[in-house]
């Protein structure tokens, strides 16, 4: 059965590259939500097996869904979020994992089915 | 104070003997301190209660900057940037070592941006917290407005009630006038009734 991962970014082009490279791994069901907002309205309405969730997003920012989830993870289904951004600053990080993030990857460090392999065979 | 061509110590002290007298009839009224003290208040109500009401109306910080859309535009070309990044590096199976030198290179950048996004992000984040505190402040300030007419409307009424005894408290000269007068009536009246 194919895990199901949401990409929240609030650039199209960004999230489509991302897509494009999982749905080339196979293995998973990918979504995208293209801002906070939808991203929290998504969680809510189903569980994903992956969150991976840019931070710089107008209006509704990673940070702000963290901590929707944190506040209240029955309701996004206990959906596991990777952080996944172009942001290095170490406080950011450390206050990204304090909301809960699992992870906190820098885009590019990486490559994005790496990144994903890493997890799912951790969560075994 | 020389009235009628009257200034003499003996004098005052009858004056002021006279005040004390009327204090006894109404001790509010004729208290010359609580007036002062009435009319202190009832000035700074139409001053400075209303100023710090408008300056209130008016306080916060106003963000011209249309950071918001700095940010989104910032973000746009920074995403250009990664993908760019990734196209290049992917248009080959191996990079040479000049390549990959030259990758990590930009690659340090779409970082640097990553982290300048994240420093406005928080100072937009921070701003928009005060602009939800300047409309409680707003609101808060009307309400002070609408307390302060309704002291005023107050402070006028119970001042206006107490006018017609209140200036003789700071003028012993025509309160001594008034009380020769107010004894004359009340005699001519007693006559009257015998």
């Amino acid at each position: 059965m194919n895990k199901k991962i949401l990409i929240i970014e609030d650039e199209s082009d960004i999230a489509n590259g991302i897509k494009d490279e999982l749905d080339l791994h196979g293995g998973f069901d990918t979504e995208i939500a293209l801002g906070g907002r939808e991203g929290l309205e998504k969680m809510a309405a189903g569980k994903y097996d992956l969150v991976l969730m840019d931070l710089i997003m107008p209006e509704i920012d990673g940070m702000t869904v963290l901590r929707n989830v944190k506040g209240d993870p029955g309701k996004y289904n206990n959906s596991p979020i990777i952080a996944l951004t172009n942001v290095s600053n170490e406080d950011t990080k450390q206050e990204v994992e304090r909301l809960g993030a699992v992870k906190f990857i820098v885009k590019l460090s990486s490559d994005i089915d790496d990144i994903v392999d890493e997890f799912f065979n951790n969560v075994k | 104070m020389k009235i009628f061509g009257l200034n003499n110590r003996k004098f005052r002290e009858k004056m002021d003997d006279a005040v004390q007298n009327l204090s006894k009839v109404n001790a509010i009224a004729f208290d010359g301190n609580l007036r002062d003290q009435l009319k202190t208040l009832h000035d700074m109500l139409g001053v400075e209660v209303t100023d710090i009401s408008t300056g209130a109306y008016q306080f916060g910080l106003k963000f011209t900057t249309d950071a918001g859309q700095v940010l989104k535009y910032m973000s746009a070309m920074a995403a250009k940037l990664t993908l760019a990044l990734m196209k290049a590096k992917d248009s080959k199976k191996t990079l040479s070592e000049q390549e990959k030198a030259d990758y990590e290179k930009i690659k340090s950048l779409t970082n640097v941006l990553g982290n300048l996004e994240d420093r406005l992000n928080t100072v937009i984040n921070l701003s928009r917290q005060i602009n939800d505190l300047n409309f409680q402040i707003n609101d808060a300030s009307m309400k002070l407005a609408d307390a302060i007419v309704d002291s005023q409307a107050k402070f006028r009424e119970v001042r206006s009630s107490i006018n017609s005894y209140g200036f003789l408290s700071i003028n012993p000269d025509l309160a001594n006038l008034f009380d020769e007068a107010r004894k004359r009536s009340e005699s001519l009246a007693k006559s009257n009734t015998n």
